[in-house]
């Protein structure tokens, strides 16, 4: 079973995913999870980790299991700080967008 | 889980926690909060006058770009009062910032404000290409950051200007403060984190030492990065986010780092630094003021005999002796300026006809760029 997500890459971060800003993606559903229950954030975060085709550009977007610092995360555009960041949990159709705010203004 | 309640209407549920006081806050609220923070960091600083004509150092980027929307806004509620024009500088670096440009363009008309645009090229004879050929990319950026500020301070004067306004923010004010600890720098530690630079008679000055005629205003100095570009999204503004091709990311991307981990952990943090430079009272070494007179290749405002602006082309010259019997590497002086400016020529291009464009307003993350 898999979630699919509407998962979205601005402010430069699409540069590391082929430049694709919106993407569809689709994401095992761990086995301690019901297809119900969809996937958590981190989840989403691993498997969006191994599509990052060159290992210098990983730390442009993640940091240890979760986002580098100024990195924004918006769950169907509402700040992931407010869902539960990498507990936060996904459902069939959610949107995800990871906003960098790494660059110059 | 489901988001909060907002903070402040408790009725809507909360969109954004706000980086500074942690609080949760509805879009609607937040757009509000976010416009009032500006006027009142405009009003408390006494940033406008009524009747200033002011240039927008736009690149199209994430901060002038929103700092233009906003002022357009405030300016309406508020009555200010003020004339706002965007200004861009096309340092010449290709496949950088084209794109750049054509959200300035887009600005434009979105935004109702007159565009012009002034070029490296046109004002010293080389685009930023041309210098790293010639320089290598070792002190390129000095080159960027010195004609970027005197660019600057020229276009906006030529368009008949009171004022200059960047988009730097509260990160970026956070990074120059422990930037110039780390340097040791206490004159320039005692006013970077000023909303304001020659409003009341003292220069604004450059990394280099370089003075602008024109006062320059920070309205987003006291807004978080964070708020900025969720003001951005929520309001579907659009941006460009491109790094410059020659910034090597060096002693402000650890500040940088720095600088979100602590406001990750304290979200206040980032405003108290900057406050911490804005409360202290620094005993600076003992230093007489330059004394203002014009520069004796270009006639621009300098502190010294000749200009930052034609010392670093006189440099270029040694490097490329060659060159100077095509074209003598002096900036336009100001009568020249005036009169392209006027033919819409030289010096002042339509954004349309300009290949290549990153404006001011700290478009490069590298550290000298972004202060300009």
């Amino acid at each position: 079973m898999s979630t699919r997500l509407f998962v979205e890459f601005t402010g430069g971060l699409e540069a590391i995913f082929d430049n694709q800003k919106q993407t569809e993606q689709h994401v095992a559903t761990e086995s301690s999870q019901t297809p119900q229950e969809g996937v958590s954030m981190r989840t989403l975060l691993r498997h969006l980790g191994k599509q990052i085709k060159k290992p210098q550009d990983v730390q442009l977007m993640l940091a240890g299991d979760t986002v580098r610092p100024g990195v924004l995360v918006l769950v169907n555009e509402t700040d992931w700080e407010l869902t539960g960041g990498i507990d936060t949990m996904l459902n069939d159709g959610d949107c995800v967008a990871f906003v960098s705010t790494l660059h110059g203004g | 889980m489901a988001p909060p309640l907002c903070s402040a209407c408790a009725s809507a549920p909360a969109a954004a926690l706000r980086p500074a006081t942690r609080t949760p806050v509805c879009r609607a609220c937040f757009i509000a909060q976010f416009e009032e923070e500006v006027h009142a960091t405009i009003v408390s600083a006494s940033l406008f006058a009524p009747g200033d004509r002011v240039a927008i150092g736009a690149s199209g980027g994430k901060d002038s770009t929103v700092l233009a929307y906003v002022l357009g806004e405030l300016n309406k509620r508020h009555n200010y009062g003020i004339e706002l024009l965007l200004l861009s500088i096309d340092e010449g670096i290709a496949g950088y910032r084209d794109d750049s440009l054509m959200t300035v363009v887009q600005n434009e008309t979105d935004y109702n404000m007159p565009l012009s645009v002034v070029s490296y090229k046109q004002l010293y004879g080389w685009s930023m290409d041309e210098i790293v050929k010639a320089v290598g990319l070792r002190n390129n950026c000095t080159f960027c950051g010195v004609f970027r500020r005197q660019a600057l301070d020229r276009g906006a004067e030529l368009l008949g200007a009171t004022k200059v306004a960047t988009g730097h923010n509260a990160d970026d004010a956070a990074e120059t403060v422990l930037l110039n600890v780390t340097r040791g720098d206490t004159a320039r530690l005692a006013r970077c984190a000023s909303a304001s630079t020659g409003l009341s008679g003292d220069r604004a000055a450059g990394d280099e030492g370089e003075v602008s005629s024109l006062p320059r205003v920070k309205p987003l100095m006291r807004t978080y990065e964070k708020d900025i570009v969720l003001y951005a999204r929520f309001n579907r503004l659009k941006y460009f986010s491109t790094e410059c091709t020659y910034a090597p990311g060096a002693a402000r991307g650890h500040v940088r780092d720095f600088v979100k981990n602590i406001e990750r952990l304290r979200g206040d943090a980032v405003m108290s630094v900057v406050g911490s430079a804005e409360d202290m009272h620094v005993v600076a070494p003992k230093t007489t003021a330059p004394k203002l007179g014009k520069c004796r290749v270009c006639g621009y405002l300098a502190s010294r005999p000749v200009c930052k602006a034609c010392d670093l082309l006189r440099e270029l010259d040694r490097k490329l002796p060659g060159r100077r019997a095509e074209s003598a590497s002096a900036p336009l002086n100001n009568s020249e300026a005036a009169a392209a400016f006027d033919a819409r020529k030289l010096v002042v291009e339509r954004a349309g006809n300009a290949s290549t464009a990153c404006g001011g307003g700290g478009v490069c993350t590298n550290e000298v760029c972004n202060k300009a």
